[in-house]
């Protein structure tokens, strides 16, 4: 069974799903719940809407799990709904939303800082963080979601493009004025 | 407006792309060119630097609840997932299945009753013959206007009941409840078949 056999590959686990094993898929939620909560997190800027909105991706997966292609990166998969729903909610939401400073104060753990870094470092580090997000929680939805895609996700331009089915140039564009327009809101860092 | 100022106006827009690496080669040499010689691009590409740095920088957090087991209890609430090649071979089941049970109510219905009576049933018959004509041919014509199929097929169906009812009025009983389930699995048939031609027209 599923639970037993830790090397099953995610294909394998979409298999067993397909074959009516629910806790198969519980594996792969298991595995991308924390990583898809942190992006919906940092594109939305708030806890509830980012647990509402994780859960309903891996919902929708779940449902239509037999579109997926087997062979397929089931990551990029579910970050491109992910990352649909999330502009999705932003336009209907219509003005952005800027909590995450005050989330961020309230003991969330920094991460990826090597540690040779000095604490005034680190101190420095997460201000300029929380400053750059806080205006990322101000761009419109997809420029939000291409640079949050780019920067804090690691994925290549031609992932982002994959993902949320654009071209490469529109990704481009999106990324240079999302950047850009995150620069002129921040100032010098 | 001075001849450095043109160039730092022209690198300016290509510096994000720059940093991407998303130049041509030429470009790319330009630019590098320009920066090394330009504090002021130099300091904005050092921005741009700095701001990718700090988005890459951005906290990790946690869900605050046990959102997996959350999601976990959700989709066990929901019907689970069938694979296409499932819900193909169902339907090949299906309509295997239906073909079994039309051979076997045509036997019941015409065979049976000819061998044991010699009575001629040509009636009802012709009336099979001309419905299943009909349906396949509509199927065909109307496969990629799902709902103009769904009319037709509704017209079939009250068509072909007419003629059974008439055909099997003198042997009414279990002949009658034989002749209704093979309208029905002929429906389910030809319903099957349409969905899958309309799929194949509009690709869904």
């Amino acid at each position: 069974m599923v639970g037993t056999d830790v090397r099953l590959d995610e294909d394998d686990l979409i298999r067993l799903c397909l074959d009516g094993d629910q806790a198969a898929f519980d594996r792969l939620v298991a595995r991308h719940h924390r990583g898809i909560y942190n992006m919906v997190y940092r594109t939305l800027g708030n806890v509830e809407d980012a647990l509402d909105l994780t859960q309903e991706t891996f919902l929708r997966a779940y449902t239509r799990l037999e579109t997926f292609q087997l062979g397929r990166s089931f990551l990029a998969w579910i970050r491109r709904i992910a990352a649909n729903l999330c502009i999705d909610h932003l336009r209907q939401r219509g003005q952005p939303m800027v909590s995450l400073e005050e989330r961020l104060e309230s003991g969330i753990e920094l991460a990826d800082h090597s540690p040779t870094s000095s604490p005034a470092e680190v101190v420095e580090m997460a201000d300029e963080s929380r400053r750059v997000l806080a205006a990322v929680q101000r761009l419109p939805a997809k420029q939000r979601t291409v640079l949050i895609m780019r920067h804090v996700e690691g994925m290549s331009l031609e992932e982002i493009a994959r993902a949320l089915r654009m071209p490469l140039g529109t990704v481009k564009v999106n990324l240079f004025r999302g950047r850009q327009a995150v620069r002129g809101m921040v100032g010098e860092l | 407006m001075s001849k450095r100022e043109m160039t730092c106006a022209r690198v300016e827009p290509l510096l994000e792309p720059y940093f991407e690496g998303a130049l041509s080669k030429h470009q790319e040499a330009a630019v590098a060119a320009h920066v090394q010689a330009c504090p002021r691009c130099s300091w904005e590409l050092v921005q741009i630097e700095k701001t990718a740095v700090a988005l890459a920088a951005v906290p990790r957090t946690a869900p605050s609840v046990d959102l997996a087991r959350q999601i976990s209890a959700r989709l066990a609430a929901l019907p689970a997932p069938v694979s296409r090649q499932r819900l193909v071979a169902g339907w090949r089941q299906l309509e295997a299945l239906a073909g079994v049970w039309i051979l076997v109510l045509a036997c019941i219905r015409y065979v049976v009753p000819w061998l044991l009576s010699k009575e001629q049933v040509s009636v009802p018959l012709l009336g099979w013959v001309k419905y299943l004509t009909l349906t396949f041919v509509q199927w065909l014509i109307a496969a990629p206007h799902a709902l103009h199929a769904l009319v037709i097929e509704l017209r079939d169906l009250l068509e072909a009941l007419r003629l059974a009812s008439a055909a099997v009025a003198p042997t009414v009983g279990f002949y009658a409840v034989a002749e209704v389930a093979l309208i029905a699995t002929v429906i389910i048939v030809t319903h099957r078949a349409r969905r899958a031609a309309v799929a194949r027209t509009f690709v869904l």
